[in-house]
């Protein structure tokens, strides 16, 4: 807990808030989400720095996905200020997201409904390359290069995504996301439909393409506090539409400051504090 | 992978399209060859069939199958246009809707939700009625009568593509509008759309003729389909064959329309046949344990082989659970271990098939027909809870006390009681309440609970858990599980649990059994599996993909993450 | 600092529950509210269409209304009678004063009261209707349910192909064309029952029987559908878990289930049988609302036009609105609004 809040303050001395801080991808300042009379999100205040993995945890109608989706612009908010790579987008104009489309990507759960079906995997990922003209010919060598990235062979480009498997599917669709070199990637529960072991390959594909230098910063949303730690830097536990703690994942794993970051952990099978009886 | 998709030429699709080529051939060239015999007045007047006449003549002496080919041209012509108005109109007001703002929006879709409740043909009589009947109105009628519900259809097909995960990542890609709707919106609408208009074509075809027939459409002298039927109700008395040359025609032309639209839906949408294969049921019931046998459930050389029998899917297989004991059944999506464990509920879908050289559940044969108050009491089940393991239309308590009232004469009202204490024991609060309500008002976990609340009340030997708790939240999860444990231990239930997930499966079983494309590749203890002491390499690489949390780590690690590089939400900065 | 997010926490996890009037919010009070003013829209947009087929005529209904041979004076005293000559608002408002009157005008062709012709025809149209609708849910429901609790799983194949072709065939055929059928088998070779009028109770039945077939064909096919899909789902396999016996799991979970869905399909189905009553009417000569109608436009009677219009939509209106309340009745989930 101390660190966190060390951290905090000399953050807060150190770069004084500018309002658009260039150190920061991600800066939210009391965020109000509502859909009718549901709130679903409440006054959340959240900074992601520039380079950083930030997991985004917690249970179902906690509205880890819904602040995912305000992030990239595909929920209006109702209140607070959002900075997003830098621009204000608490009111965005069409024009102000398009620019800010290919900065931020956004890459969705379902690895079975992100794909058209109808196109190839190239004609997929020419797209990323070229939305304008977008036909795989003309980009041939990225294409490949792209898919040599996320493991896959460069005839995958010829074929369709019924032809591939699950985990195989988000791999093309991590590939497709950082195709367009993004500021800020927002990876929305993307282990979460797939096998153990092909989580763990998508997990681990993360880590080598980190290690490989990419510099994205990404916005990691799951509930699984284990993929978390294996994946980000830092935590961001949510609860009914509210930020219940953040920091370091590390050290808010172990020794999280507040009681339901705990219960949370202890409920995680294999964790030191989980027990049956 | 199987075949991409299945042919679009099946017989019945085949047939529509060879009678709608006749039709239209007849429409092409029968005003050529034979409209001097369908318009010329001659003395032959109302004939009977012959071989000059097959249809016989009319009152004025013209032919009556003359008559009826011709007029399949002007009915064929008047339905294509209209077909074309209603389609033309109905894809730019779907269009219009789709791309107005979203409260405009609504509203027209809830208008055209009430246009399309009103039958067409009333619409078509209002538009009839405002200008003169004949062909033109009858076309104008019916193209504007179609236009609300291809347009509904369309501005629907069009916000579940925008809403399509592809779409909205095209678009954060930075595609543009044109691009969008050519590589992903009309690629998408193109066949749902193209089915649609061929039954906007049935229906047209019907409705025009049926306008005509009534009087309102094709006015004297011209004739189509429709009115030579209205004609030939007169002399029905008489000249009964008058009215089978344009019945047979608009039959005809409307079968042929169906079977093709029905042809295009059933390519569009491919639904896998299902063959039946009735399972050869073995006499006994039920089954002596071996000698020495002290196990629940006995399982020797289970296969499974999918309808028709030509692949097997579980590959023979041994399993035993003994009395008392938790046996966990791990694998991933695939391997088999599903169909195990309803092999042995006695529940594999109908059209599967199965073999053993043992299949036992206590002293029921499951490859026999065991008596069904016998399984109910002594197997429960409990499956992953997207939901809709609840029947939606019942409430909660007539469901839970299902098997205690079926199977075993329990009173409704002290079915209900021993329910409602089960409830209370597994942590669910109110079950008066609970009860009471429908299965959406309950939460996810609430519900997994009340299924291991009807479980219990029945006081089974064998609980089979197929993913029980991989729908819930992590916090619930742990309440099931207990839940599951406790039921161990007071009833002394053996339980089987299916999961993919080694993590959970370590916590709560006595025994694990590992299965992998249909075949149980590595069996190890609960103890063994916590120890990490795992041979097999598939356990071992099953194992290592199971991420660990790791609450240590933190501890030491202050030095390896640099303070000002963490992102601390802003709540301190208030 | 630790102390502040954790109030914070605590506190934001009680959400302020707002004072709320809790008749509005009670399931039955918006589903009122929603349909009501469903209800409201679609007889204003009647209204509106049945007032404007006058303006909206190529011809000039004064000179229709005076009657043939009539002369220009004769023609301009009729226009100045009926009111043709006020502003179109003053004419809407003198519409809808009528109609909320019950005075509709008289016939341009009879001079009988609009309102006495279209309350003399409607018995016969609403007798047909809702016998052949009643028929119509009586077949198709069990014939629908039969069919997929034999074929299910795959099993007789023969019964599938069967149904299907035999369904798909009757309902390809036009209710016109087969009354005529109807009319030549039963009542001029059989001579079992009348062709035409509606004296006897067995005039009733060919008529009904021509309106309701293809119909009931239709909500049988949807019927089995929807049946054959509740087979699949997951609340029948917790039941057959339960060992409940195929019988038992027809009544307690497919047939409750089978209603929201029918029902909804099946409202579309019954409004689109005023449709087909109006058309086989011609066929029997029957005095109903389908006949009426078309006598008026062929005489370019405009006032009863109008009051035909405005009772089938009415009619059409209403029927929709009773489907609805019996869902909501049945399923609470469309109450709720869940099923949108």
């Amino acid at each position: 807990m101390t660190a966190t809040v060390h951290t905090a303050e000399a953050r807060a001395g150190a770069a004084g808030r500018s309002p658009a801080d260039p150190g920061l991808v991600v800066r939210a300042r009391s965020l109000d989400l509502s859909f009718g009379a549901h709130h679903v999100l409440r006054s959340i205040d959240l900074d992601v720095v520039r380079g950083r993995v930030v997991g985004l945890v917690g249970e179902s109608g906690s509205g880890k996905s819904t602040l995912a989706k305000a992030i990239v612009g595909m929920h209006r908010i109702d209140g607070g200020a959002l900075e997003v790579v830098g621009e204000d987008v608490s009111r965005p104009r069409r024009a102000q997201r398009r620019a800010l489309h290919r900065r931020i990507q956004y890459v969705p759960q379902d690895p079975y409904s992100s794909l058209n079906p109808r196109r190839t995997i190239g004609q997929t990922l020419a797209e990323a390359f070229d939305p304008a003209r977008g036909t795989p010919h003309s980009r041939a060598d990225a294409i490949a290069s792209a898919l040599a990235d996320v493991q896959l062979d460069p005839e995958a480009a010829s074929r369709y995504p019924h032809e591939f498997s699950g985990g195989q599917r988000q791999r093309i669709a991590i590939a497709r996301a950082l195709a367009v070199a993004p500021e800020l990637i927002v990876a929305d529960e993307i282990t979460s439909a797939l096998d153990v072991s092909v989580q763990a390959e998508v997990v681990r594909l993360l880590a080598e393409l980190r290690a490989k230098g990419a510099d994205h910063s990404m916005l990691f949303i799951t509930h699984n506090l284990a993929v978390a730690q294996a994946v980000c830097d830092d935590v961001v536990v949510m609860r009914r539409g509210q930020i219940v703690e953040t920091g370091a994942i590390d050290r808010v794993f172990a020794a999280p400051a507040q009681e339901y970051t705990r219960t949370l952990l202890d409920s995680v099978p294999g964790a030191k504090g989980f027990a049956l009886s | 992978m199987p075949a991409r998709r299945r042919t679009l030429w099946r017989p019945a699709f085949t047939t529509g399209v060879i009678a709608m080529a006749v039709l239209v051939l007849i429409a092409l060239i029968a005003p050529l060859l034979v409209s001097q015999a369908a318009h010329e007045f001659t003395g032959e007047v109302a004939l009977p069939p012959g071989a000059d006449h097959p249809l016989g003549t009319n009152d004025f002496g013209q032919d009556n199958l003359a008559r009826a080919l011709v007029a399949t041209r002007l009915t064929l012509v008047m339905t294509v246009l209209a077909t074309a108005i209603s389609v033309a109109g109905g894809l730019a007001a779907g269009i219009a809707i789709w791309l107005s703002p979203r409260v405009v929006r609504e509203w027209c879709l809830r208008l055209l939700e009430t246009a399309v409740a009103y039958p067409t043909l009333i619409t078509a009589l209002i538009i009839a009625a405002i200008l003169l009947p004949g062909a033109t109105t009858a076309v104008i009628a019916l193209g504007i009568a179609g236009i609300p519900g291809f347009a509904r259809v369309t501005a629907n097909l069009a916000g579940r593509t925008a809403r399509a995960e592809y779409f909205l990542t095209a678009r954060f890609l930075g595609v543009g509008s044109w691009h969008l709707a050519t590589r992903h919106m009309i690629p998408s609408m193109a066949e749902p759309l193209l089915v649609l208009s061929t039954t906007i074509f049935a229906t047209v075809l019907v409705e025009i003729s049926a306008l005509s027939f009534v009087g309102l459409g094709v006015q004297q002298p011209q004739y189509d389909l429709g009115s030579l039927l209205n004609d030939s109700l007169e002399s029905l008395y008489t000249q009964p064959v008058e009215a089978l040359g344009p019945a047979v025609m608009i039959v005809l032309a409307s079968v042929a329309a169906m079977l093709i639209g029905d042809g295009l839906a059933a390519h569009a949408n491919p639904r896998a046949a299902r063959r039946w294969a009735p399972r050869a049921k073995v006499a006994e019931a039920s089954a002596v344990p071996a000698t020495g046998d002290t196990a629940l459930v006995r399982v020797r050389d289970l296969r499974v082989t999918s309808a028709g029998g030509e692949t097997e899917l579980v590959h023979g297989i041994d399993l035993h659970v003994e009395p008392g004991e938790i046996v966990g059944l791990v694998g991933e999506s695939g391997s088999g271990k599903s169909l195990t464990a309803l092999s042995v509920a006695g529940l594999l879908a109908d059209e599967l098939g199965q073999s053993a050289d043992e299949l036992r559940v206590g002293a029921m044969n499951m490859l026999g027909t065991p008596a069904a108050a016998d399984l109910a009491r002594e197997i429960a089940l409990i499956y992953q809870d997207p939901g809709t393991t609840f029947n939606p239309s019942r409430t909660m308590g007539p469901q839970l006390t299902e098997v205690l009232r079926t199977h075993m004469g329990v009173p409704r009202k002290e079915a209900r009681a021993r329910v409602a204490e089960a409830l209370e024991t597994v942590g669910i609060t109110e079950p008066e309440l609970r009860m009471r309500q429908h299965p959406h008002q309950l939460s996810g976990g609430m519900r997994q609970r009340a299924m291991i609340a009807a479980a219990v009340v029945t006081r089974p030997s064998l609980l089979i858990a197929d993913e029980p708790t991989t729908a819930l939240d992590v916090t619930v999860q742990v309440g099931v599980l207990r839940a599951f444990r406790a039921l161990r231990d007071r009833l002394g239930t053996a339980i089987l649990f299916i999961s993919h997930d080694l993590g959970v499966v370590r916590e709560l079983c006595d025994r694990v059994v590992v299965m992998r494309a249909g075949e149980v590749v590595g069996e190890l203890t609960g103890a063994q599996l916590a120890a990490g002491e795992v041979s097999h390499p598939y356990t071992r690489t099953l194992l290592d993909a199971v991420p660990e949390i790791d609450t240590e780590r933190g501890l030491a690690a202050g030095a390896d993450v640099p303070l000002e590089a963490t992102a601390p939400a802003g709540k301190e900065a208030r | 600092m630790a102390l502040a997010l954790a109030t914070g926490a605590s506190a934001g996890s009680r959400p302020a529950r707002r004072e709320r009037s809790r008749l509005a919010h009670h399931p039955w009070m918006r589903f009122a509210l929603r349909r009501g003013g469903g209800v409201l829209l679609s007889f204003a947009l009647l209204l509106l269409i049945t007032f404007l087929i006058v303006p909206l005529l190529p011809g000039d209904p004064a000179v229709v209304a005076a009657g043939e041979g009539a002369t220009a004076e004769q023609i301009e005293r009729t226009r100045t009678a009926l009111g043709l000559d006020a502003p179109l608002l003053v004419q809407f408002a003198d519409y809808l004063r009528g109609v909320l009157t019950f005075d509709l005008g008289v016939s341009f062709a009879t001079g009988v009261p609009v309102s006495a012709v279209v309350f003399s025809r409607l018995p016969f149209t609403a007798e047909i209707a809702l016998i052949a609708i009643c028929a119509t849910l009586l077949i198709g429901v069990p014939l629908g349910t039969a069919v997929a609790l034999l074929t299910r799983g795959g099993r007789r194949p023969a019964v599938d192909h069967v149904f299907n072709a035999l369904t798909s065939f009757v309902f390809a055929v036009p209710n016109y064309v087969l009354a005529t059928l109807l009319v030549y088998v039963f009542a001029i070779r059989a001579g079992w029952l009348p062709a035409s009028g509606a004296e006897t109770l067995a005039s009733l039945v060919l008529p009904t029987a021509a309106v309701m077939i293809g119909p009931a064909c239709a909500l049988a096919r949807i019927v089995r559908r929807e049946a054959a899909s509740i087979f699949e789902e997951d609340y029948v396999r917790t039941a057959r878990g339960w060992r409940l016996s195929t019988w038992q799991i027809t009544v307690r979970c497919v047939l409750p289930n089978l209603l929201t869905t029918t029902l909804t399909l099946s409202g579309l189905i019954l409004a689109g049988m005023l449709g087909g009553a109006v058309v086989v009417e011609t066929v029997f000569g029957w005095p109903g609302l389908g006949t009426g109608i078309v006598q008026a436009i062929m005489q370019r009677d405009y006032p009863v036009i109008r009051g035909i219009i405005l009772l089938l939509g009415v009619l059409a209106t209403l029927l929709i609105l009773l489907v609805d309340i019996v869902l909501a009745l049945v399923d609470p989930r469309t109450l709720d609004g869940e099923a949108h």
